[in-house]
């Protein structure tokens, strides 16, 4: 009878060992699947915003877009909501990276999605963000940036009468901030008990860009 | 008996190795979080060296419309007279030494959601060569901006300082 009952405490003692063996390597999966994820959405992040900051970089103030794309002055931004629903700024475009630059209207559309991400316990709500351009023929289909955008936020900033986040590039305008906040990868599709509990699978980055074309024109 | 014990003894085993790996685990996702807030910080730090930028060098050259030369420091504020001393509001600042002894508390927009920031300027003269700080009126000065993450919970908070060298020449590139 001892016997039988030694084996059984230890079967019962070797599944608990087992179980928690499995559970421990779940987690671990699961963390280094997350810290992928979140690393690969706080590159993805910086990459579209260097994007952003390099056409704000080459803004054109409005006597310079006059002579190099005429027209009215297209430097805007319109929020709609929480975020930044168009973005449109003359600047200098290249399509390779030794080719020759080019005058032309960049336009940023970030478009809700009608799908969010649950992360660490927040529902965000996801918003597409595209790159269009127009060199003189009309803006194109667009670059996608991404699908999984939760913040896009473009301002701009003057020494004299406060930022402008909304509205036509004012008069004054010295520098310009960008904010942009993406969820990971399918953190929308994660069941609701799946749901992340990791706060970096949303990466945010901001840059303040005071283009240098500003200074003597505008 | 002793295999009960045995066994008993490897769940203590994997038990504190569960344990250690949740610890491990969690350490690695408030370093994540804790870059987050710095970025954050670095952002906010960003945002108000761009304001710098926007004022004038000094409260002397606020009227100013050509831009003063290299050595020629006359009617510059002398140290003593840096702060809050022109203007009577952060609003109406309107040259750089006006931000020393800077301290506001405000929000920053973090990975989710915002996080509490307190934001100190500190202006000195500088050495237009080297930006080394000196103590008299020279064409050169050096802003240093600290954003320091606000936490209640005693734990060290996320911080990032950025020094902003101004000279004569920057009111007028963005005028």
């Amino acid at each position: 009878m001892t016997v039988i009952f030694d084996h059984l405490i230890a079967v019962v003692a070797g599944v608990i060992l087992l179980g928690s063996l499995f559970v421990i390597q779940q987690r671990d999966r699961l963390t280094r699947v997350e810290a992928t994820l979140a690393d690969a959405t706080r590159v993805r992040t910086d990459a579209v915003l260097d994007i952003v900051t390099r056409d704000t970089d080459n803004l054109l103030p409005a006597a310079q877009a006059a002579v190099l794309i005429g027209g009215a002055y297209p430097t805007r931004v319109v929020r709609t909501g929480a975020v930044t629903s168009e973005y449109t700024l003359a600047t200098l475009v290249r399509d390779t990276p030794d080719g020759a630059a080019t005058p032309a209207i960049v336009r940023y559309e970030s478009t809700a999605t009608g799908d969010s991400a649950a992360v660490a316990g927040q529902r965000l709500a996801l918003y597409r963000l595209v790159r269009r351009v127009d060199r003189g023929s009309g803006f194109d289909a667009g670059t996608p940036m991404g699908g999984t955008v939760t913040d896009f936020h473009v301002v701009f900033g003057r020494a004299v009468g406060g930022d402008v986040e909304s509205g036509a590039a004012p008069v004054g305008v010295s520098h310009v901030r960008v904010q942009v906040a993406m969820a990971a990868p399918g953190a929308g599709r994660i069941a609701h008990d799946q749901t992340s509990r990791r706060a970096t699978l949303v990466a945010r980055a901001e840059a303040t860009v005071r283009p240098q074309n500003l200074g003597a024109v505008r | 008996m002793q295999q009960t014990l045995f066994c008993l003894a490897a769940i203590l085993v994997f038990s504190v190795f569960g344990l250690s790996r949740h610890r491990a685990i969690a350490a690695d996702q408030h370093a994540e979080a804790r870059r987050a807030t710095e970025a954050a910080a670095l952002g906010t730090a960003e945002r108000w060296a761009a304001t710098l930028r926007d004022a004038a060098f000094d409260e002397a050259d606020v009227p100013r419309t050509a831009m003063r030369l290299a050595g020629e420091t006359t009617g510059l504020t002398p140290t003593a007279r840096f702060g809050a001393t022109e203007e009577a509001t952060a609003a109406a600042f309107d040259d750089v030494d006006d931000y020393h002894g800077f301290d506001r508390v405000e929000t920053a927009r973090a990975a989710l959601g915002l996080v509490s920031v307190r934001v100190r300027i500190a202006v000195r003269y500088a050495d237009p060569a080297t930006f080394a700080p000196v103590a008299g009126p020279t064409t050169a000065k050096v802003a240093v901006i600290t954003v320091t993450e606000v936490r209640t919970d005693g734990q060290t908070p996320a911080m990032a300082t950025l020094p902003v060298r101004v000279t004569p020449a920057g009111q007028f590139l963005h005028s």
